[in-house]
C-alpha cells in the first residue's frame, strides 16, 4: 500500500515510509508509550481483571465463539484483515494464522483441499494465540485479547 | 555516513567488468532472495522499534555470510537523499528500500555484486547480479546463503505456504529471478506486445528496464518470474532457462532479419550514430540509452568494428552508463548545470568513437538509382 505507490511512482522524491503511514493513522507507535504513562493504574487493572476472566471463565458465553471466526485484526499487530483484502499484504508472520481462513477462500481450487488442520498446526496456533493475547494484553487491546481469549477457550 | 560507504560511491561496480554467456542479448541477470523472521511485523506495519529488534537479530546473520564481514554498509538514516538516489541509479537499493529510515540497513559486498537490504519490504532481502545468463549459478549463491541464514535465525515458515512474505501473493521459496534482455530485433519489428503476451500465458513477465525515459529508448527490457512457490524453484528455473534460450535465438533472427530486408535504413541509423560520436556536442540521457542500444546492435550485426574486441566495447558501454546516469553525473561533477550534463556526457561518449570504425563495407555502401 504505502510501498507499492513508491514502487511504482518515480523515486525523485522520496517519501518517508514512517511519516506517511502516520499520516495515514496506520501505525502509532508513540500513543501506545503514550497511553501507558498516563494511564498505569487504570492499565493495570484491566490486565488484572481480563487474568482473572481468562483463569475462571472457560466455557461461558457460547454466542462469542462465534465472533472469533471473523477476527479483524492480527491480535499481535493489529493488521486489519481489511486492508489484506484490498492488498494482498499481512502485517506480520501471525496473521497467516490469524487470517488462514480468509487465506484458504482465497487458494486456487485444487490447492489446499486436504483435512486441514493436523494436530501439529492446532498446537502452533495455540502457542502463537497465547503469545497474541500476552502482547494484545500489553498493548492494551482489550477487544482483541477478549476475543482470543475465548478462541484459546474453544481449543481446550 | 561512514568514509567506506562515501568510498564506495566513487568506485563503478567492479562487476560490471564481466562477461557472461550470450551477454550480446542477456546482459544480465539477478536473483533476489527473501526472509522474514518469526514473530516480528513485516517493514510495511512495523515500528521504529521492531525493525531496531529485527536489524539487531539479522545484522550478526549477515555479517557470516561470505563476502559480507567487511561488506560496506550503512543504515539508511545515515544516506543523504543524493546518496539514495546513486545507490538507486546502480539498483544497490530498491524504491521501497530507499524510501525508509530508522533500522532499515543496506549492505554491499566487495565486488558489488551482492546486496543485502534489512527491512525492506521483508525483514531481509538478498540482490545478486551477474552479467550475461547466470540464472543457475546465481540460484545456487542465493541457496547457499538461504541455508546459512535458515540455520542462524527463527524464520517465519509455514508447512502449506513455504517462507512467509508480507504479500500473500509471494510465499513459498522466497527465490525471484530477473533478466535484463536487450530487444532491438524485437522492438523494430514491433514484437514486443506480442512476446510479453506469449511470455504472460508462462507464467512469465516483461516490463521495459527505463520506463521512466519511455520503454524503446533503450530497447532494455526485464524478463521476470513471480516469486517461486514452495518447491518450484529448480521447475521456474529450468523454464525460465529455456525460455531464454528460445528469445536469445528469436532475437538473433529478428536482427539478421532486419540487416537483410532493411539494410539501407539500418546502416542509416548506425551511421548517423557513429556521426553523432564523432561531431556531437551535447547528449540528453535519453538520447545516450538510445544510441548505446544502437551500438550494441550495429556491433552484434558487424556494422561496426571494435579494436579490442566486442567484450571490451560492451563494457565501456555498461560503465558509461551508469557514469552518465543523471544522479551520477551530478555527484561526480559537482552539481553541473543542466547544459554542462549534457556537454560531459557527449564527451564521454565521444571516447567511443576512439574505440570502434564504421565495418569498410558499410563506408563503401553504394546508394540505390531511382
Ligand atoms: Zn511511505
Ligand atoms: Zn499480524
Amino acid at each position: 500500500m504505502l510501498l507499492t505507490q513508491i514502487v511504482n511512482g518515480q523515486v525523485t522524491d522520496l517519501a518517508l515510509c514512517e511519516t506517511c503511514a502516520r499520516a495515514k493513522g496506520l501505525f502509532d507507535p508513540q500513543s501506545l508509550t503514550f497511553a501507558e504513562k498516563f494511564f498505569p493504574e487504570e492499565f493495570k487493572a484491566k490486565v488484572d481483571k481480563l487474568v482473572r476472566e481468562l483463569a475462571g471463565g472457560q466455557g461461558e458465553k457460547k454466542e462469542e465463539k462465534k465472533k472469533t471466526d471473523v477476527l479483524t485484526k492480527c491480535p499481535v499487530c493489529d493488521f486489519p484483515l481489511e486492508t489484506y483484502r484490498k492488498t494482498g499484504r499481512m502485517g506480520c508472520p501471525d496473521c497467516y494464522t490469524v487470517f488462514s481462513r480468509e487465506l484458504d477462500i482465497l487458494a486456487a481450487p485444487g490447492e489446499n483441499q486436504g483435512p486441514r488442520p493436523t494436530e501439529e498446526k492446532e498446537d502452533q496456533s495455540r502457542c502463537s494465540l497465547e503469545k497474541q493475547l500476552h502482547e494484545a494484553i500489553a498493548r492494551e487491546d482489550y477487544e482483541t485479547a477478549a476475543q482470543l481469549r475465548d478462541k484459546l477457550n474453544k481449543l481446550n | 555516513m561512514s568514509i567506506r560507504f562515501s568510498s564506495h560511491l566513487k568506485q563503478l561496480p567492479p562487476w560490471f567488468d564481466n562477461h557472461g554467456p550470450e551477454d550480446g542479448v542477456i546482459v544480465g541477470t539477478m536473483g533476489r532472495l527473501v526472509r522474514n523472521l518469526k514473530g516480528e511485523v513485516f517493514p510495511g506495519w512495523s515500528t521504529a522499534e521492531s525493525r531496531k529488534r529485527v536489524a539487531e537479530k539479522l545484522i550478526p546473520v549477515v555479517r557470516s555470510i561470505p563476502g559480507f564481514k567487511q561488506a560496506t554498509h550503512a543504515e539508511m538514516t545515515e544516506l543523504s537523499k543524493e546518496e539514495r538516489k546513486l545507490l538507486l541509479e546502480r539498483k544497490q537499493i530498491t524504491p521501497c528500500l530507499a524510501a525508509r529510515q530508522d533500522g532499515c540497513h543496506v549492505f554491499i559486498n566487495k565486488k558489488q555484486d551482492t546486496i543485502i537490504m534489512l527491512n525492506e519490504e521483508e525483514h531481509l532481502a538478498a540482490h545478486h547480479f551477474a552479467a550475461g545468463n547466470k540464472l543457475k549459478s546465481i540460484v545456487t549463491d542465493l541457496r547457499k546463503k538461504a541455508q546459512l541464514i535458515d540455520k542462524q535465525a527463527e524464520i517465519a515458515y509455514n508447512k502449506e505456504y513455504g517462507y512467509l512474505t508480507s504479500m500473500t501473493a509471494e510465499c513459498g521459496d522466497g527465490i525471484q529471478l530477473y533478466m535484463v534482455l536487450h530487444l532491438p530485433g524485437h522492438a523494430m519489428l514491433n514484437q514486443i506486445d506480442k512476446l510479453e503476451r506469449a511470455l504472460n500465458k508462462m507464467h512469465l513477465n516483461l516490463s521495459p528496464f527505463y520506463s521512466e525515459y519511455g520503454e524503446e529508448t533503450s530497447n532494455l527490457y526485464v524478463l521476470f518470474s513471480t516469486p517461486t512457490p514452495s518447491g518450484s524453484t529448480d521447475d521456474i528455473l529450468g523454464h525460465m532457462s529455456n525460455i531464454a534460450e528460445n528469445l536469445v535465438e528469436k532475437e538473433h533472427l529478428l536482427r539478421n532479419k532486419i540487416s537483410a530486408e532493411d539494410f539501407l535504413h539500418l546502416s542509416d541509423i548506425i551511421g548517423r550514430t557513429y556521426g553523432m560520436l564523432l561531431y556531437g556536442r551535447m547528449m540528453g540521457y535519453p538520447e545516450m540509452l538510445y544510441t548505446v542500444s544502437q551500438l550494441r546492435l550495429a556491433l552484434n550485426l558487424e556494422f561496426l568494428e571494435c579494436e579490442r574486441g566486442e567484450s571490451s566495447l560492451l563494457t565501456l558501454l555498461n560503465n558509461l552508463l551508469l557514469m552518465a546516469a543523471p544522479t551520477h553525473l551530478a555527484y561526480t561533477a559537482e552539481e553541473p548545470s543542466p547544459q554542462l550534463q549534457k556537454v560531459l556526457r557527449m564527451h564521454l561518449m565521444s571516447r567511443v568513437a576512439n574505440a570502434i570504425s564504421l565495418n569498410d563495407d558499410l563506408s563503401q555502401i553504394s546508394f540505390p538509382k531511382e
